[in-house]
């Protein structure tokens, strides 16, 4: 949780290891220190050489003759999918991170001690689950359940874009996929707003509640303030799952290759991970380069969503509780 | 990549021996008898590996367990459903030695085939057949029955209830309800949607277009993913219709739609795949058994939603050791025996005469 309040941190430690004379018997501090660095470069080599690799075999589609592209034109093609991904992945959070924020605060400050062991492990729990069986839990058990209230939605709320169209016969829709994904982001977030619920300085809840404040009106004036960069960082992990979910959302969304904000209907654009797993066993030449540039294009969106996360963090550490 | 061949290669002939070794060892003794009724099956041993189409992996999957079986372990048939484009791809690159695939090779991929094969051209032989069926869950309707122009336009979304008049029309008798209809298509890239596509554009094609015809879905409805996916989500949805690989909707137990071709109802059924295959055109020469089979066939009875998916391989150049197993596996699977129980598991047989040619092919085959 640190490195996310303060990202500094790590950077200047082996720095500082490194510029210190260490040479004084001890052994491990070199060790250490090398396999830190080694550590730290590696993961920079692996994304480079990822960015490199989806670079090179994405040229020949974004460079190649539109009318050669087996898909169409990319960028008209690969439009839908990018907003599917980004539509699907931000009304899973909008109903995740309320909801896990709060299960933090009832773990971390209104549960009683042995039932937010308890709660805290069946959370972390459903982070192991693959997301193979939220898929088959999708379409088996959610999809058929769903029905009728989206039927009822339909005909009560219409009016409201997003509400309007045909109802899926199936219910595999992209509200669907949402709520499948919302499901899966929720232990991430929850267990990172946990830890950070549990960080606040117990000095600022207490003159807090000395001052008369209610237990919540402690929360608004303590926990959220200290744990806000927390919380966004947290939601930007969820994010970054739900944006990257290719099996969940291939089972259970009937996908369309249409921009469309319907969430009842069966024309919700697919996300592009999906997209990727259901056409590359077919895909042969271009085709091939065309479905990697579509995950360049992934890669652009969730490296920019992560820099605007890193951003605001950054803007809100200084006003935080936390110095 | 060749390392990775021959690595594998390896590792499946130590495995291979070592499982001939323990089955020696367990059946030593106690002599089991349902075994030895059949001659022992010679076998070349060695190590085949094919991939491709998802269409013909039931039947190869199964071909390969009754094969590997007969020969008791002494080789190694490995058969990876990754779908028509990878295999065709795998096949010509050298990481496997045939390809299954649903549609006929484009011909950058017959030339890089040729490339693949030393020199020597490269033979699709028609071994499994796998006809598209219209299957359906409409309450208490068995013998559905509709024309291309209407199919077309169900999956078009045109017509959106099942009590439409031109259903009703072809229906006489038929108690239809009241009931929207539900599409399922694939959401997956398929050659059964390919395949199905380019019979409604060639059947119907005042409502459907050219531009439709594709491995992905142009039409309307809710796709879902691979031949069981359609067929689960219409056993489940009261009103769905798909089109799916027979056999799919056989272990579903859904009912097929026959056709209406204007000189008659045609159903899904052996005979019909049959006269299908018997009046396919020829579009290769001699062993190289490229089939094209006319969106409206001649014969009145002939069925004809029908696939046909091939393996790809090489006439000559394999190298020995391959060419031997391949030949003796591709054998096994026109044989008489193995095509009865293929056809007692629910799949369609390749017909009689057809067969006979295939069989002719293989034996053409050289190392």
């Amino acid at each position: 949780m640190s490195t996310s309040v303060e990202p500094r941190d790590p950077q200047a430690t082996p720095e500082g290891e490194a510029s210190q004379p260490t040479s004084v018997g001890r052994g491990g501090e070199l060790v250490f220190s090398t396999i830190s660095t080694v550590s730290g470069l590696s993961i920079l080599a692996i994304l480079a050489a990822v960015a490199f690799f989806l670079v090179l075999l994405a040229a020949p589609a974004l460079t190649s003759d539109p009318a050669d592209l087996p898909y169409g034109e990319f960028w008209q093609w690969v439009a839908p999918f990018a907003f599917g991904t980004v539509w699907a992945a931000v009304l899973a959070l909008l109903m995740a991170v309320p909801v896990a924020i709060g299960i933090a605060l009832f773990i971390s400050h209104y549960a009683p001690r042995k039932l937010a062991n308890g709660l805290g492990y069946i959370v972390d729990l459903l982070a192991a689950v693959p997301s193979v069986v939220f898929g088959l839990w999708g379409i088996n058990a959610l999809a058929p359940a769903v029905m009728p209230v989206y039927g009822w939605l339909n005909k009560a709320f219409g009016w409201f874009p997003p509400f309007a169209g045909g109802v899926s016969g199936t219910g595999r829709t992209m509200l669907t996929a949402a709520i499948v994904l919302a499901v899966m982001v929720l232990p991430i977030i929850t267990a990172l707003c946990r830890e950070v619920f549990l960080q606040t300085p117990k000095l600022h809840e207490e003159a807090s509640l000395a001052l008369g404040a209610t237990r919540w009106e402690m929360i608004k004036q303590a926990v959220f303030p200290f744990g806000m960069p927390g919380i966004i960082s947290a939601a930007m992990l969820g994010l970054g799952r739900a944006l990257g979910e290719t099996m969940a959302v291939a089972m259970v969304l009937s996908p369309s290759d249409q921009i469309s904000f319907e969430l009842l209907t069966p024309n919700g654009p697919n996300t592009i991970a999906a997209n990727i797993a259901l056409n590359f066993p077919e895909a042969f030449g271009l085709g091939i380069n065309q479905l990697i540039a579509s995950g360049l294009v992934l890669f652009v969106i969730t490296l920019a969503v992560n820099m605007a996360a890193r951003a605001i963090i950054a803007s809100r550490a200084e006003f935080s509780g936390a110095n | 990549m060749a390392l990775t061949i021959r690595s594998r290669r390896m590792v499946s002939c130590v495995v291979t021996g070592f499982v001939g070794v323990m089955l020696a060892g367990c059946a030593g003794p106690s002599l089991p008898s349902p075994v030895e009724q059949t001659p022992p099956r010679e076998c070349p041993p060695g190590y085949l590996m094919g991939a491709g189409s998802t269409a013909q992996q039931g039947v190869i999957d199964s071909s390969i367990a009754t094969y590997g079986a007969a020969c008791r372990g002494s080789n190694t048939v490995e058969y990876d459903g990754k779908g028509s484009g990878d295999g065709v791809t795998d096949f010509v690159n050298g990481l496997t030695h045939f390809a299954g695939t649903d549609t006929v090779m484009d011909a950058e991929a017959i030339e890089r085939a040729r490339c693949r094969c030393n020199g020597n051209e490269a033979w699709h032989l028609p071994m499994v057949v796998g006809p598209i069926a219209l299957a359906h869950n409409v309450e208490g309707v068995e013998d559905l029955v509709l024309t291309p122009e209407v199919v077309a336009e169900i999956f078009t979304g045109e017509i959106s209830r099942w009590d439409d008049a031109q259903i009703i029309a072809l229906n006489p008798g038929v108690n239809l309800p009241s009931q929207p209809i539900t599409v399922i298509h694939r959401s997956d890239a398929s050659g059964t949607t390919e395949n199905f596509t380019t019979w409604l554009n060639a059947a119907a094609s005042d409502q459907w277009a050219s531009d439709k015809v594709s491995k992905n879905w142009k039409g309307s409805g809710e796709g879902a993913a691979k031949s069981d996916g359609v067929a689960t989500r219409v056993q489940e949805t009261p009103g769905a219709i798909t089109y799916v690989e027979s056999s799919y909707a056989d272990d579903h137990k859904l009912p097929t739609a026959g056709i209406e071709t204007g000189r008659g109802v045609v159903r899904l059924d052996d005979a019909s795949v049959a006269k299908t295959l018997a009046g396919a055109r020829r579009t290769g020469q001699g062993p190289d058994m490229r089939l094209e089979i006319d969106a409206v066939p001649d014969d009145p009875e002939a069925y004809p939603l029908v696939q046909v998916t091939y393996e790809v391989v090489c006439s000559a150049g394999l190298g020995p050791e391959q060419t031997e197993i391949l030949k003796d596996f591709l054998g096994f699977m026109a044989e008489q025996q193995t095509r009865d129980e293929l056809a007692a598991r629910g799949y369609v047989p390749l017909p009689e005469e057809l067969n006979s040619e295939v069989r002719e092919s293989i034996g053409q085959i050289r190392p």
